[in-house]
């Protein structure tokens, strides 16, 4: 799209114009200020011949222009080769004068061109002053041309004799506007710095009236073209004033209009309304006829003090324009066309000039004259210009940590007209495109002097038709992005922490894998569950096969290897009250039982029972827990799992890696899972015929999902099996549901079978795996490993194809079920899906074990950190830094932390020098303590943090926690309340 | 500590509507660090201030004119510096907006304000991460704006407990030459998120992007170029990385398209990248101008001219999909907001 802008740009650049004769820099210039005024154009990339040649000359006054090319943009600059202070246009519009220091010339323009008509030779003694205004005259007086010095001289010049013709020198400092009256011609206003306006009847030798508007210097004033006895007046004060020139007196209407100096006012062409700018840097539209003074009609904020306001003739002659011109006195070179039904964005600029535009002028609705310090007169196609609209976006957007999102969008309006192939315009939209052609059709002649019709209808007082902005804004939620519940919940609930650091038990890393399983199970993230537990799995047998090794060599036997040696017990006993616990290892056949002997279970190191909470379960969901549990246990229950068996294959299995199943539940399903599987010689695993069938099933599902969290653990152990004969589901599940054990719920059965069928049927392609590679003998270690690698599909590729430098290098284990392979895997996948708070926690757990990249443990654990910060767990963030192995998050919360203390006595903050105490309570030895009323110096102090009261530690113990200061028991229970005497705050609540 | 489980995801999908009250067209809004607080800001030259209250709606905290011209973007300091907000304008300001004590006369005061050498729009700003490496020596803040002029002027404030003092520490020119002035201009930059590694910052100039890396003497150097925008380059985003080995970087172009770019370390040292386009969509059939990674860096959003907010993610094999289309309910023509799921 753009570059057929560019291209057709290139073409109208490259447009035959007069011969070059000028050095090459300022070719180069104008090449590129000869371009057309569009925002969207570019110049031609390189400034070579033919651009030079469009770009023609610029000193020298002779004339820049751009060929004639029909409904081409009609843009002309002429360079005059001295800085231009203002312009004026005769009542025709086909000539223009410009004045600045030491030059007056007279310009024809065209439509297509500009060239010099008249060279007006200044006065000897003018010559040294600026020439700050220059107005053409009206009928009678068309042929006088009116300019302004800064010595306050007014010399009037007639065009057809080309000299001067008269000076008026009344003003005793500079004169900063002229203004013809429309009406008569003969009528001349002048503002000056002196204070003065005065009105002058050119058939008079002195001036007729002098209005002294009491408000400092006059920087403008213009007469009212709908009412031709009226004139406004801009002031150094601010203030915009209302004069009848027939009351010389009498000022109709003071208006404190702007903070700081008015530059400018504009009649609106209806009559009624004026539009005063000043150095606040803002337009605003008065009602000159209404009462109200306070509060303009309407307002709008440019960026720099306005210095000329030209109102935008109207169509077809109406009265009805809303849209103004304004230039700045500095800081801002364009021209901006502004509108008031939308007072934000102006509907074009023109970016024409390199230093202040100094002048404006209409020529009609569609061509607008500037000048400026830069020495140019430029004539700018106005519906050509640059629309800033058109730069602005009309969406805005953000993300929130939890992934929700605000937004505010709109579609905009009509798509850009780029200037179709064939047509050279630019138009924006094709309403403008309209409009132009309408207007084409019945060109006016609405040049600005011809008489205003008061019978217009005022826009001012009709509803303006005002822009609305019609962007919707919303705020969205889609929980599928972002599971915040989910993080929230591991956030709180995973176990960190394995060493209690934060006051917790010790845990084993197992233990914490088999509670993390359980917790992602809990929040129905089932992958992730598997993904934990297949690491602890993994660990398991590697732990395994390490106590195998110190099997071979007792003597290494090491504490350490209690508190990592894992082994994995499948408990289908999960009953209500330890589910967990494996417990009563030590009769297989007994029932289960609320009351039996508490074992360490994973439950119960933390603080939340998982019992509790596995019994709210969804029935469904627990079908699929109950199928799928596997507990982890440390070495003590291994050994009684192991003594309390009698089959021959517990014996064994103490040897072996492989996971030990407890017997213990009367429910026991000896299920055929990879776990399990050492347990097929004894109790043969039901096969159901279909497996084969199965297996499509299985692995359609899996891709399915693959969307889902790890599809890499999809197999895994949870399976159950429906078509057991010995697996009476419903008695399965009747111990959690408070259900007798012997009662077989025909409602609970129900939904558990519907649950196996649906797992089964997922998971049958397992057994179909475990059937074929392992033997119904026990297998040896390796061909179990082999097993459990068989039904880890291939790594998604794209952890294959970019092996991460960052991850561990030295992968020592070749085996891919290694507990290092698998960890980095996973951490690849986290991190590519983002689930950072994962790959946080495998960090945290396995870093001891494996030693990861410090750049990575620091990179995934940053961003948890952060994500945990940004969603308020800030206790929690807390732990991870606490615990991270990378010292430059550990250290963060320590650098850069003040902590000031204040007194807590006077409530100062407590400097250095006092040995941290209040240096103005330190003289009396410091805050008493509330019960001994001994100073605090010295001792151990504390505070409470509500009310403020504190005491000797000593004191304090005793009060609140009925113990003596050694420690012992008072015997009387503690208080609650603040041992200060009226006090009244509950500093202990218990 | 409760035992609630959590129920399967079934929340549905909500849609909010809101009224900024700007009386034109918002730019940009920004949530703050936490999400609970979201400024915007219009072509009206405010900005506003919105809190989340507890049924999760915005409620407006504060409004004032801000600059003198269409405001582009605003962002947020780092939290550990307070209540802070930046902005940018068409006034050719970049203004620094602090958050006073409850009770004073303006919420928001202005405590600084920078320009360009050459006085052109500002057209973006940004916040560097704090790097780790500097956190013990410097407590600097830091600030990067591009300006019209196709400059980017890194500022800093030495002692961010006092705003009101900044330094220009970096000018980097992005382009050969500044634009000419009648051409249509765009600019646009984002930094790395990371926190190692040394600043690196994407930079939209015109129709190219281009990374920039720290040198030895830590001023930014240009680096890898994004190839292939065939139009302005309206907006940048860096996505977090998480720990990944790579980073995406996304794009969005005049020409319509979004493009997503893969940057792999290469092998050997040198600090060299490898840049691979990964995606590019053109399903906004529009000018696209705003891209935005969420806070993962896993779905990336993309806001077109159509009106509509195209969500993209990953699939499992690390190509990019489209998830969802937002549109809003005057530009499908009805009354409610259609979330399609893809």
């Amino acid at each position: 799209m753009a570059d057929s802008l560019y291209q057709q740009y290139s073409l109208l650049s490259a447009n035959p114009a007069p011969p070059p004769q000028h050095t090459q820099s300022r070719k180069a210039v104008f090449a590129r200020l000869a371009q057309p005024f569009i925002g969207a154009s570019r110049p031609p990339s390189s400034h070579g011949p033919s651009a030079a040649n469009a770009g023609g000359g610029g000193g020298g006054g002779s004339s820049v222009t751009s060929a004639p090319i029909l409904n081409g943009p009609r843009n002309l600059r002429y360079n005059l080769n001295s800085p231009i202070l203002a312009l004026s246009a005769n009542s025709e519009g086909d000539r223009i004068v410009v004045a600045g220091r030491e030059i007056l010339r007279i310009l024809r323009v065209g439509y297509n061109e500009i060239t010099e008509e008249a060279n007006l030779r200044l006065p000897g003694e003018q010559k040294r002053h600026f020439q700050y205004d220059v107005k053409w005259g009206t009928s009678p007086q068309k042929n006088i041309i009116a300019t302004a010095g800064t010595n306050g001289t007014i010399c009037l010049y007639d065009v057809k004799e080309g000299k001067l013709d008269r000076m008026l020198r009344e003003h005793g400092r500079q004169v900063h506007r002229l203004a013809f009256n429309q009406a008569n011609g003969n009528l001349l206003l002048s503002a000056s710095q002196d204070g003065t306006i005065k009105l002058w009847d050119l058939r008079e030798r002195r001036s007729r009236h002098t209005f002294n508007g009491k408000a400092e210097a006059v920087r403008d004033v213009q007469f009212n073209a709908g009412n031709a006895v009226e004139f406004a007046g801009a002031f150094d004060s601010g203030a915009v004033q209302k004069w009848d020139y027939r009351k010389e007196n009498i000022c109709e209407k003071k208006i404190n209009a702007h903070n700081g100096p008015a530059f400018a006012v504009d009649w609106h062409p209806d009559g009624k309304h004026l539009a005063s700018g000043g150095r606040d840097r803002t337009v605003k539209i008065w009602d000159m006829s209404a009462d109200s003074r306070r509060k303009p009609k309407h307002e709008l904020t440019t960026m720099a003090s306005v210095s000329r306001i030209a109102w935008r003739p109207s169509r077809s002659g109406k009265h009805d324009s809303t849209q103004l011109a304004t230039c700045a006195i500095n800081n801002d070179h364009r021209v901006q066309l502004w509108d008031f039904k939308r007072p934000y964005i102006p509907p074009r600029i023109m970016d024409v000039h390199d230093n202040p535009t100094t002048g404006l002028q209409w020529k009609d609705e569609d061509i607008l004259w500037s000048c400026a310090k830069d020495s140019t007169l430029v004539q700018s196609d106005v519906p050509f210009a640059m629309q800033p609209i058109n730069h602005l976006s009309h969406g805005a957007f953000d993300w929130a940590p939890n992934g929700e999102f605000t937004f505010a969008a709109q579609r905009r309006a009509k798509n850009r007209h780029h200037g179709v192939t064939g047509s050279r315009t630019t138009f924006d939209t094709d309403e403008d495109i309209a409009i132009r052609e309408e207007r084409r059709s019945h060109r006016s002649g609405s040049f600005k002097g011809s008489k205003p019709n008061l019978t217009q209808i005022n826009v001012f007082d009709t509803p303006l038709d005002k822009f609305v902005p019609s962007q919707s804004a919303a705020k969205v939620s889609i929980p599928s992005l972002f599971d915040k519940e989910a993080f929230d919940f591991f956030a709180e609930r995973y176990i960190i922490d394995l060493d209690g650091v934060a006051g917790g038990p010790k845990i084993t890393l197992a233990q914490a894998c088999e509670h993390n399983a359980r917790i992602a199970f809990r929040a129905h993230k089932y992958r992730t569950a598997k993904s934990w537990k297949m690491i602890q799995l993994v660990l398991a047998s590697e732990d395994a096969e390490a106590e195998k090794w110190q099997l071979k060599r007792p003597e290494s036997i090491s504490s350490t290897h209690h508190a990592s040696g894992i082994v994995a017990r499948r408990t289908l006993g999960l009953n209500g009250d330890n589910s967990a616990t494996a417990s009563g290892g030590a009769t297989p056949k007994a029932p289960p039982s609320p009351a039996s002997a508490p074992t360490p279970t994973p439950g119960k190191l933390h603080p939340e029972p998982l019992e509790h909470n596995l019994l709210s379960l969804p029935p469904a969901a627990f079908g699929r827990s109950l199928s799928s549990s596997t507990i982890s246990t440390d070495g003590e229950h291994s050994g009684v799992a192991g003594s309390d068996s009698d089959t021959p294959s517990h014996s064994r299995k103490k040897a072996r890696p492989v996971l030990t199943v407890d017997t213990s539940s009367p429910n026991f399903i000896p299920s055929p899972n990879m776990k399990s599987r050492d347990f097929a010689a004894s109790s043969p695993p039901p096969k159901p015929p279909t497996t084969n069938g199965n297996a499509v099933t299985h692995t359609k599902r899996d891709s399915i999902d693959s969307n889902q969290n790890l599809p890499l653990f999809t197999s895994t152990t949870e399976r159950s099996d429906p078509l057991s004969s010995q697996t009476p589901a419903g008695v399965d599940i009747a111990p959690a549901s408070k259900v007798s054990s012997n009662s077989s719920s025909p409602v609970l059965q129900r939904q558990f079978s519907l649950v196996s069928e649906q797992t089964s049927s997922s998971y049958g392609v397992l057994e179909s795996v475990s059937e074929g590679a392992v033997p119904h003998s026990l297998p040896p270690i390796t061909e179990e490993a082999a097993g459990i690698s068989q039904l880890l599909p291939p790594p998604p590729p794209i952890i294959s194809v970019n092996p991460p430098p960052t991850l561990v290098s030295n992968i020592d284990d070749p085996r891919p079920w290694a507990v290092r392979r698998l960890a980095q895997q996973l951490i690849e996948y986290c991190t590519a899906t983002g689930d950072v708070q994962f790959a946080g926690v495998l960090v945290l757990l396995l870093h001891k074990r494996l030693g990861f990249a410090i750049e990575l443990v620091e990179e995934i654990l940053d961003g948890y950190l952060n994500l945990l910060t940004r969603l308020q767990h800030f206790s929690v963030a807390a732990l991870v830094r606490k615990l991270a192995p990378a010292e430059s998050l550990r250290m963060a919360g320590q650098w850069n932390v003040d902590v000031d203390l204040s007194c807590g006595q006077c409530y100062r903050a407590v400097g250095g020098r006092g040995g941290g105490w209040c240096e103005k309570c330190a003289g009396s030895g410091g805050a008493e303590c509330v019960i001994c009323g001994e100073v605090g110096k010295g001792r151990r102090w504390t505070v409470c943090a509500v009310c403020g009261h504190g005491g000797c530690e000593g004191c304090l113990r005793g009060w609140f926690l009925g113990v003596t200061e050694n420690g012992d028991e008072k015997g009387v229970q503690g208080e609650e309340w603040c041992p200060a005497v009226g006090c009244g705050c509950c500093c202990l609540p218990r | 500590m409760s035992t609630k489980n959590l129920s399967a995801p079934t929340n549905p999908n909500s849609y909010v509507h809101f009224s900024t009250g700007h009386e034109d067209l918002v730019h940009d809004v920004a949530y703050d660090y936490y999400g609970r607080r979201m400024a915007t800001v219009s072509s009206d030259q405010r900005l506003k201030i919105f809190d989340l209250n507890d049924e999760g709606e915005w409620v407006i905290a504060d409004s004032f004119k801000a600059h003198d011209s269409s405001i582009n973007k605003v962002i947020w300091g780092p939290p550990e510096h307070g209540q802070i907000v930046a902005t940018c304008s068409y006034d050719r300001t970049v203004r620094i907006w602090e958050e006073q004590e409850m009770g004073s006369p303006h919420r928001w005061k202005r405590q600084f304000q920078m320009t360009s050498d050459a006085r052109t729009a500002i057209h973006s700003i940004g916040f560097p991460p704090t790097l780790a490496s500097t956190a013990s020596t410097s407590t600097g803040l830091k600030l990067a704006f591009i300006s019209a002029d196709g400059h980017v002027h890194i500022y800093e404030c030495r002692e961010p407990q006092d705003l009101t003092h900044w330094i220009a520490i970096d000018v980097v020119a992005v382009l050969p030459a500044p634009p000419p002035r009648e051409v249509e201009v765009s600019f646009c930059l984002a930094f790395c998120p990371s926190r190692w590694g040394g600043e690196q910052l994407v930079v939209g100039a015109m129709d190219t992007a281009r990374v920039y890396r720290h040198n030895a003497s830590g001023k930014f150097r240009p680096a890898e170029e994004l190839p292939g925008h065939r139009g302005l380059v309206r907006d940048v985003a860096w996505a977090v990385s998480m720990g990944r080995s790579y980073h995406l970087i996304a794009t969005a172009c005049k020409d319509g398209h979004v493009r997503i770019f893969k940057l792999t370390a290469a092998s050997g040292r040198g600090d060299r990248w490898i840049v691979e386009k990964v995606a590019d969509f053109a399903d906004h059939k529009s000018e696209v101008w705003k891209v935005a990674w969420n806070a993962t860096g896993t779905i990336l959003s993309s806001t077109g001219d159509d009106g509509k907010i195209r969500l993209w993610k990953a699939a499992i094999h690390g190509e990019f999909q489209l998830l969802s289309v937002v549109a809003t309910p005057r530009s499908r023509g009805r009354d409610e907001a259609i979330i399609e799921d893809d």
